[in-house]
């Protein structure tokens, strides 16, 4: 039994900015096993938003294989890989990214929207996933009326809720303080708890000595893998 | 779908002033194409309703300019009558008649009114209804008989509280007197051409016997065997005339249907102008959503990131902006319909028009508002689409 989620094999990505090459992944293999609990750590500039991007399906490589769910994204067109990130891939991101202008019901309904479920059904979804966020009376307020924190559980509400293999949270807890901060990552051990793999992106070291296993990434390359 | 287009509504309603704004040209559009259609078919059903379709199979030939060369000037005579017959095709019949002005008076009431010497036929032949009494018969024409129609308001003028029928009035014509018995009463004019109630007839006889001997007519009119001849009968009488006098001035021929054709063709050439105008605010229209929905599509990058990354594909996110580009043009088309119809019917009550809506050129204007939503919301849904999501989340 594959229960591999994530494999990269010699992964490169090279931009070109102003005409400058830029090497933003330079051989990067690593895989991931369903359940693990993960953090991606490196300074700004060091790549990680770039492995974040391949990990999330929002990217893909210039050269090498990156496999999420078992499915190589290297040769997927944007609709398939659209799929993938539906199925697979819940993400939280530290503005949170809610949109303003739908309640936080609408929110968290808004990725099984994208997957034609049937409207009652996707309520009943989202409903339950706010629940477990401790969320359900702020069902009907817009994301403006609500705490950081508060904002920071619908959006991993949003992620859950299509019950995907992995959680990509980037830097979650960068924008709260810091008790906010904690509760938020203990949310995200209960999921991990429920077997789902997170994986966490931060530069900020203390979180990452929390985690079981580390990935360090500097200039484009992995520099360390493992525990602390 | 249904939640795009309820957030479609949403987006329209936080941008108020500037998606009314940005539909101006759709709203200006579709609101002209309303209203010249309308007023086209309401000009066009006023001058069918005063041309009694009935009288669309009659040319009607009267004198026309002097000329000073001898038997360049027309009569119509009994000769002319029997030479036009047997001359020019598809006549049906020959109607004479002598104008006169008259006033009639009864009892201390005088009006002044148009009087017809008319023949045999006359009122059938226009389609005039005798609303009360009876026309005048073959024998009263022939035997001149004093006997008179008149017209609604003659009757109601002279005849407040009366029986009309059977009674007397006196008629002077040219200082002379006579008194006449009315036989008929005509029926009120349905529409605008209300001259028949102000007028009288008497009997073509009666003229010829009283007033001036085998009378040369003041009018000819001709009868064809159908209305879609009259034009090629008018054309006919013409050349007939011009022949026998050398002088093409020498009548006038006009056939109602020859003017009614004339007239659509002229508020078709109008018409078409107009719609070519439309056409063009329509545009200018089109690309107005066109520019808002650039400006939304750069001003949401960043939601567009947000849905991507939720797993919105290329086809979500340019149906998406679609359906907004569309909800605006349909509003917009509502709105030009409902604006349209209220300035239609505004133009008509002021000029006293019929008022009309052609149904289908409401259709065709929605239609037309739907379409240029689409066409000129494809390519910034599209490039809505094809934003890459990394970007798009990137922006600020």
């Amino acid at each position: 039994m594959n229960d591999i989620c994530i494999r990269m094999e010699n992964v490169y990505k090279e931009y070109t900015v102003a005409d400058v090459k830029v090497q933003a992944l330079n051989n990067v293999s690593f895989s991931v096993k369903k359940g693990e609990y993960i953090t991606i750590m490196g300074p700004s500039g060091s790549g990680k938003s770039t492995l974040m991007n391949m990990i999330g399906c929002l990217d893909k490589p210039s050269g090498g294989i990156v496999e999420i769910g078992g499915k190589n994204t290297a040769t997927m067109n944007e609709k398939e890989l659209a799929f993938l990130r539906n199925r697979t891939v819940g993400f939280v991101f530290q503005q949170y990214f809610l949109l303003p202008s739908m309640t936080v019901l609408e929110n968290v309904m808004l990725p099984l929207r994208y997957q034609n479920l049937d409207r009652n059904e996707s309520k009943r979804r989202a409903i339950a996933a706010l629940e477990k966020m401790g969320l359900q009376d702020r069902m009907k307020h817009t994301p403006n009326e609500l705490s950081g924190g508060q904002k920071q559980r619908v959006a991993i509400a949003r992620a859950t809720v299509t019950e995907p293999q992995i959680i990509l949270a980037d830097e979650p807890t960068g924008a709260l303080d810091s008790e906010t901060g904690r509760n938020v990552l203990e949310l995200f051990k209960q999921i991990n708890k429920g077997g789902t793999t997170v994986i966490i992106v931060t530069h900020d070291a203390n979180i990452g000595a929390d985690s079981p296993r580390q990935i360090c990434i500097l200039d484009g390359k992995i520099i360390k893998d493992g525990k602390d | 779908m249904f939640d795009d287009l309820i957030f479609a509504l949403k987006n329209f309603r936080r941008n108020k002033v500037r998606s009314i704004l940005s539909l101006l040209g759709i709203i200006i559009g579709v609101a002209s194409v309303i209203v010249i259609t309308s007023l086209s078919q309401s000009a066009t059903k006023s001058i069918k309703d005063s041309y009694n379709s009935a009288s669309l199979d009659i040319v009607r030939v009267s004198s026309g300019f002097m000329s000073r060369r001898r038997n360049a000037a027309i009569t119509f005579d009994e000769t002319f009558r029997q030479d036009l017959f047997n001359s020019v095709k598809d006549i049906k019949q020959i109607q004479y008649t002598n104008n006169m002005n008259a006033t009639l008076a009864k009892d201390d009431l005088t009006v002044n009114a148009n009087a017809t010497a008319v023949e045999y036929g006359y009122f059938d032949m226009y389609g005039y209804k005798i609303e009360k009494g009876t026309a005048f018969n073959v024998s009263d024409n022939v035997t001149g008989q004093q006997k008179i129609i008149i017209g609604s308001k003659i009757a109601d003028a002279l005849f407040e509280n009366q029986e009309p029928i059977g009674n007397v009035i006196t008629l002077v014509s040219n200082n002379v007197t006579f008194s006449f018995e009315v036989c008929g009463v005509l029926a009120p004019a349905v529409a605008s051409n209300d001259a028949n109630d102000n007028s009288v007839f008497v009997p073509r006889g009666f003229y010829a016997k009283k007033i001036m001997p085998s009378p040369a007519a003041s009018a000819v009119l001709v009868q064809c065997v159908s209305q879609e001849k009259s034009v090629q009968v008018a054309d006919n009488i013409k050349s007939f005339i011009t022949e026998l006098t050398g002088n093409q001035y020498a009548a006038n021929v006009s056939s109602m249907q020859a003017m009614l054709e004339q007239y659509e063709e002229v508020s078709g050439t109008v018409s078409l102008m107009l719609s070519g105008i439309a056409a063009i605010s329509l545009l200018v229209g089109g690309i107005g959503i066109m520019n808002i929905m650039i400006v939304t599509v750069t001003e949401r990058k960043k939601e567009i990131g947000i849905r991507k990354a939720l797993g919105a594909s290329p086809n979500v996110i340019r149906l998406q902006f679609l359906m907004e580009s569309v909800i605006i043009t349909v509003l917009g088309g509502i709105l030009g319909i409902i604006f349209g119809i209220g300035i239609s019917a505004l133009v008509a009550a002021v000029m006293e028009q019929s008022f009309a809506i052609q149904v289908g050129a409401c259709f065709v204007a929605f239609g037309f508002s739907v379409g240029i939503g689409i066409i000129f919301g494809f390519s910034p849904a599209s490039q809505a689409a094809k934003l890459n999501p990394v970007e798009a989340l990137t922006t600020e």
